[in-house]
């Protein structure tokens, strides 16, 4: 066996001598250990092993990541039902949206014209109405249809509903179109034709019209889903509770929640709460609703919060209506 | 000889053919690091071929320098635990050899110094193999002489030539077991050669 020692005589003998006392040793009888010993540390060496096996998941950094994931999605949950709690209740937030809405829906493209008969009865008509885009040639039914595919309506509940989500559908349509172009096409707005024997209904319809024009908020409030279609109506339009108002009459009912008087009278006074609390521009909104509700039902009893408004405000136009008695 | 636990492993052979061909191609193949990392992973099976590889060379270092067989198998008992303990300290840039025969040492040196034990082997104490008539005789006186002289070195030189003849080490790796420089090593087998020629020339 070679030593690494220098080549000298000395080392040669001294690795001649080494082989040779390995050779004597190698000549040793060979022990080995009982079998019995060979057992027993086979088996400790495997008790060692299964009693502390390695796994993966005994890492540290495994239980460190789950308690930070924890701690992360109990946080989430917790600010996620506080902010939920801070909402306003939904009635209210209808109002605000519906309030909202209002100003928007009068800078577009229409422009409400609405005339009372002698008989008390009214007359909304829409002078210019420009559809945007894709829903310009399209009709209640196909807006309709989309909508109940696009948002997965129930068949049973798509009647009435598919209504009201055309109107705010064809609403925020409008709203998408810019001002100016809003203004170029009210001032391009032809004259309508009304028929025959309605020109005193017209020059009342006029003056309404500017009013509006200086009102928008008043004129948002009249702003329904039959002003956004393209409808041309005679001038002697029967009141709501006529058979004869047809589908549009009744899809703007529903779009104002205001089916039955008492729901309306409700309406009306939470409006006038609301916007009374919070002193916005178009506070006047609710008295407009109110004179509507009054002419739609002329003879139901009012609250004398409203009816004491509703004479007020008569009595300070007294000119406005000249048709009414 | 066989162990046991390899026996067994091929005993099992119809149970699994594929265990028996992982042994067979990857644990045959396997350096000593590999299989020390293997069973500081885990792998029992791993630890049985190290465990075959070392039983013998480690027996016979532990017992040509203790003369008591009980003793002898508790330090060869002892060194083993010591190496499970110590699997999941082990680094496989190191020699498996020399870290595992370092235990061993070191093991064996603090039952010297726990237990003084200054006692030479008794040759006479060791079993013989079976002579066999005529030249048995002489083979056996042979063998007897040498253990004896064998037992009569110091203990440092019988350390190192022990870790040189049966360990199969170097001797930069003998110089870190046993704490001395290279040429200390180198002087120290030149001693117990020169020693053991004396003894069997006489």
């Amino acid at each position: 066996m070679n030593s690494g020692s220098p080549k000298n005589p000395g080392s040669e003998d001294y690795d001649q001598d080494l082989n040779g006392i390995e050779s004597q040793y190698r000549a040793l009888r060979a022990d080995e250990p009982p079998a019995m010993l060979d057992q027993a540390i086979l088996n400790k060496a495997r008790l060692a092993t299964e009693s502390h096996p390695i796994r993966p998941w005994n890492f540290g950094w495994m239980h460190a990541t789950a308690t930070a994931a924890l701690l992360v999605l109990g946080l989430t949950l917790v600010l996620q039902q506080r902010s939920e709690l801070t909402l306003p209740p939904p009635g209210i937030d209808r109002l605000e949206s519906l309030n909202r809405s209002k100003p928007v829906a009068v800078d577009t493209d229409a422009v409400l014209q609405e005339k009372i008969t002698s008989s008390g009865e009214i007359l909304v008509e829409t002078l210019q109405i420009e559809a945007p885009g894709e829903f310009k040639d399209a009709s209640e039914d196909d807006l309709a249809g989309t909508l109940k595919q696009s948002l997965s309506v129930p068949e049973e509940t798509h009647g009435a509903d598919s209504k009201i989500k055309v109107y705010e559908l064809r609403r925020e349509r409008a709203a998408e179109t810019p001002q100016r172009q809003l203004l170029e096409q009210e001032s391009a707005m032809p004259v309508t034709e009304f028929p025959s024997g309605a020109e005193e209904s017209q020059q009342s319809a006029d003056k309404r019209m500017d009013e509006a024009a200086r009102t928008p908020a008043i004129t948002a409030a009249k702003l329904t889903s039959a002003s956004m279609s393209v409808i041309q109506k005679n001038e002697e339009m029967p009141a709501p509770e006529s058979s004869a108002a047809g589908d549009s009459v009744a899809a703007d009912d529903f779009s104002r929640g205001q089916p039955d008087p008492e729901d309306w009278i409700a309406r009306i006074l939470e409006m006038k709460h609301i916007h009374e609390s919070e002193e916005r521009l178009e506070s006047e909104a609710w008295k407009l609703e109110l004179e509507s509700f009054r002419q739609t039902w002329p003879d139901y009893p009012l609250p004398d919060e409203l009816a004491k408004e509703l004479t007020g405000s008569l009595a300070d136009e007294p000119d406005e209506a000249p048709g009414r008695e | 000889m066989k162990l046991s636990a390899p026996h067994a492993k091929f005993s099992a052979l119809p149970l699994g053919v594929f265990s028996a061909i992982r042994y067979a191609l990857g644990m045959r193949g396997s350096t000593d690091e590999q299989l020390m990392k293997q069973y500081a992973a885990g792998d029992v099976s791993a630890f049985e071929d190290l465990y075959e590889r070392y039983r013998g060379p480690l027996y016979r270092y532990i017992q040509r320098q203790v003369h008591d067989p009980a003793t002898v198998n508790d330090l060869y008992q002892g060194s083993w635990e010591k190496l499970i303990k110590a699997r999941n300290r082990y680094k496989p840039a190191a020699p498996f050899r020399a870290w595992f025969f370092r235990i061993a040492h070191n093991h064996v040196v603090d039952h010297f110094r726990s237990k003084h034990e200054t006692e030479a082997l008794n040759p006479d104490q060791m079993t013989a193999s079976a002579p066999q008539p005529g030249e048995a005789l002489g083979n056996e006186q042979k063998q007897k002489r040498f253990r004896a002289a064998l037992q009569d070195l110091p203990a440092e030189q019988k350390h190192t030539l022990l870790l040189k003849i049966e360990a199969g080490l170097g001797l930069e790796e003998i110089g870190k077991i046993t704490g001395v420089k290279r040429e200390t090593v180198k002087s120290r087998l030149r001693y117990a050669t020169a020693k053991l020629k004396r003894t069997l020339q006489s």
